[in-house]
């Protein structure tokens, strides 16, 4: 086992994205769409049920960004976090529009209250998931493919070694520092 | 084979069972050892729980820079397949409507307004569709600002259990965006403020359907009452 990996700065990434973005430079907001959109798109169709209606939130999101990018601190958590906030914010909302009133306040009001904390927990759970998404593609190319290939493609890791023709020592280690990488990455967002 | 090797292929449960039992001998006395696979065992279940949409993550629409972000234009945007297609009767309706509105909705954009003159208050009648009752009818006051619409609505069967009415922004291709749900009293009749967090003008029509409390958030198909979304 060798020392562990230090973590490449994406924080300070955020930092001169952020700033940049509150600056009000709209290629600044192209970054953050570019880097983020397809995580946060992925989260609100599923969160949603709704390929339509993700598009509009995704929209709003985005513009959210642009308006409030003063009220982000780079100190207090990463942009990834920031931002998936912000998505599962808009997204509960949306939700909540559609909870119809009840019609006996009595009998509606308990039902309506354990069905809105599931619907928080799923949508955090989607939320934790569309996270580690972003982080996966923050790895090196050959490390995410051993656990796209591993976790997605559910091959062993013979069967990559076999399909990449490569060593199967090569896939052990990709696989190893993938995870480690991974692990830091999981670390640093939740600093 | 590694100390790193060893790791993953435990977590990954591909070593045999007399190599993981060992491993796990070893494990037991090496609290540095221990402390690795412990470390990465949350991460390997987190992988193994990933459903496949997030390994294969939708293509996102294009970006639409908000209003105040520069000056270059916004691509258009890639609306998904309709899921909601407009029945006959609603589509002549939609026809009517269409020329009544006239080319003043392409010229409104994200952002608000026409552009002239200060915004102010609209006042959009809602019609009935063909799965309304026969006297339905209302109106949408949409407010100066486009964020808030107060929704009148009357001769509407009540919603009773189970059921509520929901008010969309709708595209004449089935894009739709629910705006909020409401309930309609035994005399047929509803008076509701909701929010729009979107410009009403990027749609064609503001719509009402009556839809069951199934937890289904899609549109239900049956429109009760229609009208455009701008002047």
């Amino acid at each position: 086992m060798g020392a562990p990996m230090a973590y490449d700065g994406t924080r300070s990434e955020d930092r001169h994205l952020a700033e940049r973005l509150r600056e009000g430079d709209p290629e600044a907001l192209r970054d953050a769409y570019s880097r983020f959109g397809r995580v946060t798109f992925g989260f609100l169709v599923k969160s949603l049920g709704d390929r339509g209606a993700a598009e509009d939130v995704q929209q709003q999101v985005y513009t959210q960004i642009w308006q409030r990018a003063e009220s982000y601190d780079p100190n207090r958590g990463s942009l990834l976090s920031w931002l998936m906030t912000i998505a599962r914010s808009r997204a509960i909302d949306h939700r909540r529009r559609r909870v119809p009133e009840p019609l006996d306040p009595d009998v509606a009001a308990t039902q309506l209250d354990s069905r809105a904390a599931a619907e928080d927990e799923r949508i955090d759970r989607l939320a934790e998931q569309w996270r580690i998404r972003e982080l996966l593609d923050r790895l090196p190319e050959a490390e995410a493919e051993v656990l796209r290939r591993r976790f997605y493609g559910e091959l062993t890791q013979s069967e990559i070694a076999e399909r990449e023709g490569i060593p199967l020592g090569t896939v052990k280690t990709r696989m190893f520092t993938g995870l480690r990488r991974l692990r830091e990455l999981i670390d640093e967002e939740g600093r | 084979m590694s100390a790193s090797d060893e790791i993953s292929s435990y977590l990954l449960g591909e070593l045999d069972p007399d190599a993981a039992a060992s491993f796990e001998r070893r494990m037991a006395g090496d609290a540095a050892l221990r402390e690795e696979v412990e470390g990465l065992r949350p991460v390997v279940e987190r992988l193994s729980e990933l459903p496949d949409e997030v390994w294969e993550g939708p293509e996102p629409p294009p970006l639409e820079l908000p209003g105040n972000a520069g000056a270059a234009p916004a691509p258009r945007r890639r609306w998904r397949l309709p899921t909601l297609t407009l029945r006959p009767v609603a589509a002549v309706a939609a026809s009517v409507l269409l020329l009544a509105v006239g080319a003043g909705i392409g010229a409104l954009v994200a952002g608000g307004g026409s552009g002239d003159g200060p915004p102010v208050e609209e006042s959009l009648s809602l019609s009935r569709v063909d799965d309304g009752p026969s006297g339905a009818h209302g109106s949408v006051l949409v407010s100066a600002g486009r964020t808030r619409a107060e929704v009148d609505v009357s001769g509407l069967d009540p919603s009773g259990a189970g059921r509520f009415y929901e008010l969309w922004l709708l595209d004449e291709d089935g894009k739709t965006f629910a705006l909020g749900s409401f309930q309609v009293a035994a005399d047929g009749s509803a008076d509701v403020e909701i929010p729009i967090p979107v410009q009403p003008s990027r749609y064609r029509y503001f719509d009402v359907s009556l839809q069951e409390d199934d937890g289904n958030p899609a549109h239900s198909g049956i429109s009760v009452l229609r009208g455009p979304a701008s002047s």
